[in-house]
């Protein structure tokens, strides 16, 4: 009995291995990232990071990796004409970064573009999804530092933005995709930029500092920098929010965990530290989207700050609810619903058709936005404790 | 006698179910129709393991001391009419081995082995199934018993890695599609959940004792059933009902609908092929009940054979179901939407004819 069970653990074994195709593993050539852009000659121009080097392709190279890229109509013809120039067959099962430029978002055209036979490629569901503000042979070279020549560190930082900062919120594919087919919410896609490039307003506006892509006010060995998102209504990109008003959206979706806020007060500018307690309480009856957030916040420096606890507390409550309700109005204005309104909406409903004749894009712009910040100072900046 | 039954124990006769129902209760519907228009379906197959729990748990105490579920048709409907009622049984039983078969050939072509053809692949799992169901019950409990863990482990990891992208709102509109669509479904769920308690009971003759298959059954439609009904909670709580039904996979797809870095990114595969194990176990658990049923009713004296020809079947049915030809698709769907009949058909005839005879099967 104990070589049957061998036997058919060997067999079942085997099974695992995943390995059907006669292609040894050191002659694919893994594509690590995907840029879409505007083509000058094509409708697109598709742009890869791959992990093996082709010396004589087009592109650049880059240690173990290179930057190439092709014009075509569709992924499918860009795979075709790069397999025929390439000595190795190309892979995307260790894809992670699907990159789009803003003029391509802009013009709505990525539902189309990430259509389902994508999974052919095997290109996975869960594959990080940003927004690039720049033309993205440059934005991925920009990406690339010797120390860090297949992006990972762009990776970690989209992670750690939204974990630790609140700058951007993580996408993937899957869920994108499901924002543009439904109502119950809009994408709001990570967005980066190049250095230094044109600065992009801020849909919401009201910040001195900008917390954008490409406008941070510091330099490093990564040229391209990533804060602030990229607002859709649908499968369109409508807008900019700047770092600071993505983490507002965070906050009020149930997502944020820990950023910084600059904070005009009567004492001036200040920084709080703000973490989140518990999850937000949402609901959305007659008309009126309540929403009542907590948070802890940590004064930084509050020996500085001629200011009481509570008289504190309150004006960041006072801040925090009224720029909340100005992204809402900003964005509402744009038809995107970034706050998952939509879903509220949608839990009233008891069947898809009365949902779908509903029309809840329609109605978005008519919510009267309640944002209810209540901000629990840990220590009164009188009376600051060392912990 | 060659029917290769041993003796297996109540761990083992509760594995078996409990693989079988857990692996039913997830690959066993279809998909397409069962999410189109919202989804019920974590209700259903909570209300469908619940009810076969019930419809099955009274069974085996109605049984003889000496008889199985062959013989107690024999008797309670005569040499005539019994092993005519045993044949749609045997044929649902092959009918719920090969639906999760189709199912991972489905999957593995879809996402994983994306330009092989379906034959290679059922000629993967074709000695595995046909080595199970040759070696005989005993070989397929322990092996189910064995394999127990691994699919428990493909639960927990599949929970985890979607579990970032659990929405409550996923499940809204709630109630959608309406009573009616439960009550179908969960008549639906029925075939996934009583083939695996019928399947024991056809083989509880090798079992030891047979107060433990009634709480064999019991307990692994519980455990197979909650395994089940989790998974589909937790698909409800990822996708929206309609985008689930293009699908060839939720569960698979399930694995990759939350953002993953490192370990999670290359876990997907590993815990399909869990599922690979566990459904062929399941499958040969099923089959081997059949070819028993189909022994018994023939008098066959070697199961070898006939679970041999079971295996082939399940595993031919299984790709021709693959192929795009209406007539098989509309073979299909009439299986999932009343495979349960082939079970629940038999189970009333014979409580009738215990009835009417005042025999005890």
């Amino acid at each position: 009995m104990r070589r049957v069970f061998l036997l058919i653990l060997g067999l079942l074994l085997a099974l695992s291995a995943g390995c059907m195709e006669g292609v040894p593993l050191d002659k694919y050539c893994y594509v690590l990232d995907l840029g879409i852009e505007r083509g000058e000659r094509m409708p697109y121009r598709f742009v890869f990071l791959l992990n093996r080097d082709v010396e004589g392709e087009p592109g650049q190279e880059g240690g173990g990796v290179s930057v190439v890229h092709v014009e075509e109509r569709s992924l499918f013809d860009a795979i075709e004409a790069l397999s025929g120039a390439l000595s190795a067959q190309l892979s995307f099962e260790r894809a992670t970064l699907l990159a789009f430029s803003r003029e391509i978002a802009e013009s709505g055209e990525i539902p189309a573009l990430t259509d389902g036979a994508w999974g052919r490629l095997k290109i996975r569901q869960n594959i990080r999804v940003i927004i690039l503000e720049a033309d993205l042979i440059s934005a991925f070279q920009g990406f690339i530092s010797p120390e860090d020549p297949t992006m990972s560190r762009l990776k970690a930082n989209v992670k750690l933005y939204m974990d630790s900062f609140g700058y951007v919120e993580d996408w993937g594919m899957s869920r994108m995709r499901e924002a543009f087919r439904h109502q119950a919410g809009d994408a709001l896609l990570p967005y980066a930029a190049l250095v230094g490039s044109a600065p992009r307003a801020d849909m919401a506006g009201g910040l001195a500092y900008p917390y954008t892509g490409g406008q941070l006010l510091g330099e490093g060995q990564i040229k391209t920098s990533l804060a602030g998102s990229a607002v859709f209504s649908g499968g369109r990109m409508k807008g900019v929010l700047s770092g600071q008003h993505t983490m507002l959206v965070l906050m009020a979706n149930g997502v944020f965990r820990a950023g910084h806020l600059r904070l005009p007060s009567s004492a001036g500018e200040l920084n709080l530290a703000l973490y989140r307690v518990g999850r937000p309480q949402r609901r959305l009856q007659d008309g009126v989207f309540t929403c009542r957030i907590t948070l802890e916040a940590d004064l930084e420096r509050p020996e500085r700050v001629d200011l009481e606890g509570a008289a504190l507390s309150a004006e960041a409550e006072a801040y925090l609810s009224a720029e909340l309700a100005r992204v809402f109005s900003a964005t509402a204005a744009a038809g995107a619903d970034v706050f998952f309104v939509g879903a509220e909406a949608m839990g009233r409903f008891f069947d898809w058709e009365s949902w779908e004749s509903y029309d809840f894009a329609a109605r978005l712009g008519k919510i009267v936005p309640d944002f209810q910040v209540r901000v629990k100072l840990s220590h009164s900046p009188r009376d600051p404790a060392l912990e | 006698m060659n029917l290769r039954l041993g003796r297996f124990g109540l761990q083992e006769g509760t594995a078996a179910v409990a693989v079988a129902a857990l692996i039913s209760g997830v690959f066993s519907l279809d998909v397409s129709a069962t999410y189109a228009r919202g989804n019920l379906c974590y209700a259903a197959t909570a209300a469908g393991a619940l009810l076969s729990v019930l419809l099955l748990g009274l069974l085996p105490k109605a049984m003889g001391p000496e008889a199985d579920l062959g013989e107690s048709f024999r008797l309670a409907l005569g040499p005539l009419l019994g092993p005519v009622v045993t044949l749609p049984l045997i044929l649902g039983l092959l009918l719920a081995a090969v639906l999760p078969l189709f199912r991972f050939l489905l999957a593995m072509e879809r996402y994983i082995f994306v330009d092989a053809d379906y034959v290679p692949l059922a000629l993967y799992l074709l000695p595995v199934l046909l080595l199970l169901v040759t070696r005989g019950m005993e070989c397929v409990a322990r092996m189910a018993k064995l394999l127990a863990l691994p699919a428990a482990f493909a639960l927990g990891a599949l929970l985890l890695l979607a579990g970032p992208a659990f929405r409550l709102y996923h499940l809204y509109p709630l109630f959608s599609p309406g009573f009616g669509a439960f009550c179908r479904q969960t008549g639906e769920a029925l075939f996934r959940f009583l083939p695996g308690g019928l399947a024991l009971i056809a083989v509880g003759r090798g079992c030891q004792g047979k107060k433990f298959v009634a709480s064999g059954v019991r307990r692994g439609l519980l455990l197979g059933g909650a395994g089940a009904t989790m998974v589909q909670l937790g698909l409800g709580l990822t996708f929206f009902g309609p985008d689930m039904a293009p699908m060839s996979a939720p569960v698979y797809c399930m694995t990759m609908a939350a953002r993953q870095d490192r370990l999670g990114l290359r876990l997907d595969v590993l815990v399909l092929f869990l599922w690979v194990m566990a459904g062929l176990a399941a499958a040969g658990f099923y089959l081997y009940a059949a070819a028993l049923l189909l022994c018994r009713l023939t008098g066959g004296e070697d199961i070898r054979p006939v679970g041999a020809l079971m295996g082939l079947l399940a595993v031919s049915l299984a790709l021709l179901f693959n192929f795009d030809a209406s007539v098989l698709q509309a073979v299909l769907r009439a299986v999932y939407a009343r495979g349960s009949w082939l079970l629940l058909s038999p189970l009333l005839f014979l409580l009738l004819g215990r009835a009417l005879t005042g025999r005890r099967p």
